[in-house]
């Protein structure tokens, strides 16, 4: 494991309450890894990335639990000795910012306001590089050209003096990525690296991505809302809903056979080719505000599974699922159901999946 | 804010109003702007004081004058202060006759009346341009801010200066605005060479120092209060036409406009019922601050002679008269300086509180997309 | 850079024009002859007509309007604004020994504004909502609405009444200045520097300070400020380096648009405190009705402040790279 993330729990004070954007989060990446964060906007994905790097803004935002431990690499720490992970959540602001850029690194959506506009790009990928490789101002600049030649910018020694507003977003993008490179991190956060981007330009960055993971066996965390993405990149998927994961798998899995109605619903969404379709399949409802979580299983309002049961009315069944689901009653075991793995690296939260009863805690 | 999720937090406090002005019904916005306005302590504070401002300048004979609010004269119950007061507003100066013989030159109300006679005197029974015996006199339970170089009481002095304030306030914004509103509204509305035109000729006007403009004028023009009022607001018109030019062109884009040009609205009622209620809120913003500038402006010239000339009353003539005495009278110094500054910080607490009212995003935690 | 220097000028050229074209239709349309106006009737002096005729002809007021008008540029160009009618000395001399004064001003007004207003600004965004940013908007909030010539009445009764001997309420030098050494000039000057300074000062660093937080503020609310956080950058280089660096571009811009208020408010503090500056010099003409002074003076204030204007762009220009480049 490279980074392991343990029960995180992130709040937001607002005006109007506390609002739990991440609620109890658990989730894992290993090198050489790409590990997708799903969900719709809202879910809490981006804030999960945002509490690892510890870049959550207090307030309004404050942390409030869990791990995130950082291991290092096993076997090759000098003498063989196994160093103990950090948590990146009790370490002080000191060391937190020799990990951040330097053994993790995330880049943003926006590569147009991620990059601030006064400065070359070349200044700042520099940056980063003497801060922590400590290298001199011509080696750095040397170093950033390496890099940007290395993310497939035509003319490195000539873009490394343009300023951000001279590229387009696709280089931007790249520039971005370079960035993130430039200081050999073990663990890559990419948050929602192709949204803003033209199509045939996201296909490019998503090589690019793949690429580069090959080489330099990296972990990635990808955090994305767009399953094509997903499918061409990712090792394993988590799911995210209402500040909760609601099922983990391997890509694979997760496509063939989607145990959550949430994940379904957002497959069934996808427009297909190989399938004709009458219309396009919505889950329908929105996202839950954080702040007014539904009792109960928090997706239960959008749930197929309970709108049909509900609809037939009556039947044991029915209303066992229901009171579970739902909780009209304090007396039965039901409420949010936690993430359980049904069988070997899968996990789901769903009283209805098949396998759920018996299953074990995830790790 | 850092992602999609806590921006659905911040938006869930500020529900739609972040995105404020594309709302289908105006009156909706308004009173959403009002609503967060009355939030601000200090804004209403200011508020307050304005209302206080324009409530003494109002009344102005019935706090300070030397005619009774309310008296029985020869055997007639007369009100001269009351006729005093609403015969300062137009039209009511012609329906109403002055009350005789508490209008006639040298009529001394005070010597009139005797004891007998009922009689109801403002809290301070000087008129502002009436002399005493006591000139720079120290404050005392007569004369509440003390007397001025010629005896005049200078409590009566500054009530009275207060309408100078007002007036010059209302009227040059009021001619500053519909100049402004009006360029403004036609070269954002419009566009192309009638924008290019009207940018050019605000930035031609905003590189004069308008102070010295309004000098430059005031050797052809006679000083008196109207052409200073005239002039003010021929000179501080720029600042609400960029605004009003800068909400239009934001404004014209929006879906609402948008629709209501496919539904076949002329430019007259696309501006006027749907550009200018939804701008007002900002041009409010920028009067707000002129008027502080206008009542700035006027207590300076008059301060240096080319505004209200003496002896009547304003602020800027009693601040001249602190200059002139500093030595021997230092009590006159504080009255104006004071009535100044509360006027100018009343209209910039309004002002402050109003954009951020509309503008809610500077208070917002983090920053909120929209 | 070239070429956006190049459109500037020619904008600044077009601004001058219209200046000078609205100067000169206010002298034209005022009522009142300036030939006239030289003499004061009521002195009892008389003009015969045939001194009035070659005064006329003299200034050129029997030509075309079109014709003035050029005329006028033309003098314009060459400083030559005519003479004062109080001391017959040109107009030009008049204002070149004052000009300095009000320059002088001006610049310490805004360099001392600069260097109080951007730490403030900046520190008060950074800490936002805490007590020092508090205090200080408060402060700076009641210091905005105190213009300056209240408090330049203020100070001069206090400095009266307290009273420091050593410090000067009028004028730039004191009796014997000639006598003093260097040292004593220097500090004989500091002193009749001070108050007016001081009053020159605060309303522009009470703005100023307010406009580099909100700025400020918006520079930290920006992506690129979280992308320098998650590159390891300590908090203070992430402030200065990544978010004051994109409040200055504001600011520069802010320089220029106040340079006209500065100078507007140099009339009534420079009477108030007998300072030999360009402001009291119009008031001056204006109350002797000294035509040709005014006119001058009004033209090479417009002048100032579009050289200003065209100095603040070049330097906007200088720090953001959008310009520079053409975005």
């Amino acid at each position: 494991m490279l980074l392991e993330v343990q029960n995180l729990t992130t709040e937001f004070v607002t005006d109007d309450g506390v609002a739990t954007a991440v609620d109890g989060v658990s989730w894992g990446v290993r090198r050489g890894e790409i590990l997708a964060i799903v969900g719709e906007s809202g879910c809490g994905k981006s804030v999960t990335a945002m509490s690892v790097m510890r870049l959550i803004p207090t307030p309004p935002g404050r942390i409030v639990g869990g791990r995130v431990l950082l291991h290092s690499e096993a076997g090759v720490a000098a003498g063989g000795e196994n160093m103990a992970p950090i948590d990146l959540l009790s370490i002080p602001d000191r060391e937190m910012r020799r990990v951040r850029g330097a053994r993790v690194a995330m880049i943003f959506q926006e590569p147009m306001s991620a990059l601030n506009p006064v400065m070359t790009v070349g200044a700042q990928i520099v940056e980063a590089i003497r801060l922590h490789r400590g290298l001199n101002r011509r080696d750095a600049y040397a170093s950033a050209v390496d890099l940007l030649q290395r993310v497939g910018i035509p003319a490195p020694e000539k873009r490394v003096h343009d300023y951000p507003h001279q590229l387009s977003g696709g280089m931007r993008q790249r520039v971005m990525i370079a960035m993130g490179l430039s200081c050999n991190p073990e663990l890559l956060i990419a948050d929602e690296p192709t949204t803003a981007l033209d199509v045939t330009v996201q296909a490019q960055i998503i090589e690019l991505l793949l690429e580069l993971r090959d080489q330099t066996g990296m972990g990635v965390v990808l955090i994305t809302h767009d399953l094509g993405v997903v499918a061409e990149m990712a090792d394993r998927v988590c799911v995210m809903y209402a500040g909760r994961i609601v099922e983990s798998a391997d890509t694979q899995q997760i496509f063939s056979s989607p145990l959550h109605p949430y994940t379904q619903g957002l497959l069934h969404s996808l427009p297909r080719i190989d399938r004709s379709m009458d219309r396009l399949n919505v889950i329908p409802g929105q996202v839950p505000d954080p702040l007014h979580f539904p009792p109960g299983c928090r997706f239960h309002p959008r749930c197929d599974l309970t709108r049909r049961l509900a609809a037939d009315g009556g039947g044991d069944r029915s209303t066992e699922v229901l009171e579970r689901c739902i909780r009209r009653t304090e007396t039965k075991p039901g409420g949010d159901p936690p993430l359980r793995d049904v069988s070997t690296d899968h996990g789901v939260a769903c009283w209805e999946a098949p396998g759920y009863e018996s299953g074990g805690a995830t790790q | 804010m850092v992602d999609n999720s806590a921006t659905t937090v911040s938006c869930a406090t500020t529900v739609s109003c972040t995105t404020a002005i594309p709302c289908t019904t105006t009156i909706s916005y308004k009173r959403r702007v009002w609503r967060r306005f009355r939030t601000h302590r200090r804004g209403m504070f200011g508020l307050a004081m304005i209302v206080v401002l324009v409530g003494v300048a109002m009344t102005a004979p019935l706090i300070a004058g030397n005619v009774p609010i309310l008296c029985h004269y020869q055997g007639a119950w007369q009100a001269p202060g009351v006729v005093d007061c609403l015969r300062r507003f137009p039209i009511l100066d012609r329906v109403i006759p002055p009350s005789y013989p508490f209008s006639k030159a040298g009529f001394d109300a005070k010597e009139a009346l005797s004891e007998d006679d009922f009689s109801l005197w403002p809290p301070v029974a000087y008129g502002p341009s009436e002399t005493t015996r006591v000139s720079l006199a120290g404050p005392s339970k007569r004369h509440w801010l003390g007397t001025d170089e010629v005896g005049r009481d200078v409590f009566s002095r500054m009530v009275h200066g207060t309408v100078v304030s007002v007036q010059v306030g209302i009227v040059s914004m009021g001619i500053a605005g519909v100049l402004g509103i009006f360029f403004g509204a036609i070269a954002g509305y419009f566009g192309r060479w009638v924008d290019a035109v009207v940018s050019r000729v605000i930035e031609i006007v905003i590189c004069f120092p308008d102070f010295f403009l309004i000098l430059t004028v005031m050797v052809w023009l006679e000083p008196n209060i109207t052409n200073v009022m005239v002039v003010i607001g021929l000179t501080r018109w720029t600042g609400i036409a960029r605004y009003t030019r800068g909400e239009f062109l934001r404004l014209k884009e929006m879906d609402f406009v948008v629709a209501a040009r496919a539904n076949g609205a002329g430019a007259a009622r696309i501006v006027l019922r749907h550009l200018l209620p939804n701008a007002l809120a900002p041009i409010l913003v920028t009067i707000s601050f002129g008027v502080a500038q206008a009542i700035l402006i006027e207590a300076g010239l008059s301060w240096l002679g080319f505004g209200v000339q003496p002896p009547a009353p304003s602020w800027g003539n009693l601040l001249r008269s602190a200059y002139d005495h500093y030595r021997d009278a230092p009590h006159l110094v504080y009255p104006p300086c004071i009535a100044i500054f509360l006027a100018v910080l009343a209209h910039n607490l309004v002002g402050d509180s109003l954009r951020d009212a509309i503008d809610p995003r500077v208070h917002a935690t983090g920053k909120v997309k929209v | 850079m070239m070429r956006y220097t190049i459109h500037r000028l020619l904008l600044a050229v077009i601004t001058f024009l219209g200046i000078t074209l609205v100067t000169f239709s206010v002298i034209q349309l005022a009522p009142g002859d300036p030939i006239a106006m030289q003499v004061s009737p009521e002195l009892g002096l008389e003009m015969s007509q045939h001194t009035y005729e070659t005064l006329r002809a003299h200034w050129g007021l029997d030509q075309p309007i079109s014709t003035q008008y050029v005329r006028w540029l033309k003098r314009l160009l060459t400083l030559d604004f005519g003479r004062s009618i109080s001391d017959h000395r040109p107009v030009w001399d008049k204002i070149a020994e004052r000009l300095p004064w009000t320059i002088a001003l001006s610049v310490l007004a805004m360099g001392i504004s600069l260097l109080i207003s951007i730490p403030t600004g900046v520190y008060s965004a950074v800490r936002k909502g805490r007590t020092f940013d508090t205090a200080v908007g408060t402060l700076l909030f009641a210091l905005y609405s105190v213009p300056g010539y209240v408090t330049a009445i203020v100070l001069i009764t206090a400095v009266a009444h307290i009273p420091i001997d050593w410090l000067p309420i009028s004028g730039v030098r004191s009796e014997g200045f000639a006598d003093l050494s260097l040292s004593g000039r220097v500090v004989d000057l500091a002193k009749h520097f001070l108050l007016i300074t001081i009053c020159f000062t605060y309303p522009l660093l009470a703005f100023q300070s307010r406009f580099v937080r909100s700025n400020m503020l918006e520079a930290i609310g920006q992506d690129y400020i979280r992308t320098a956080r998650a590159k390891g950058l300590d908090e203070r280089s992430v402030m200065l380096r990544h978010g004051l660096r994109n409040t200055l571009i504001p600011i520069v811009t802010l320089m220029g648009l106040m340079l006209p208020s500065v100078l507007s408010g140099s009339a009534i503090l420079e009477v108030m405190f007998q300072w030999p500056g360009i402001g009291r010099l119009m008031f001056n003409a204006i109350s002797q009705r000294d035509y040709f002074t005014v006119m001058g003076i009004s033209s090479i204030v417009a002048v100032v402040v579009l050289l200003g204007t065209l100095l603040t762009d070049l330097a906007y220009a200088w720090v953001d790279p959008r310009v520079r480049y053409g975005g």
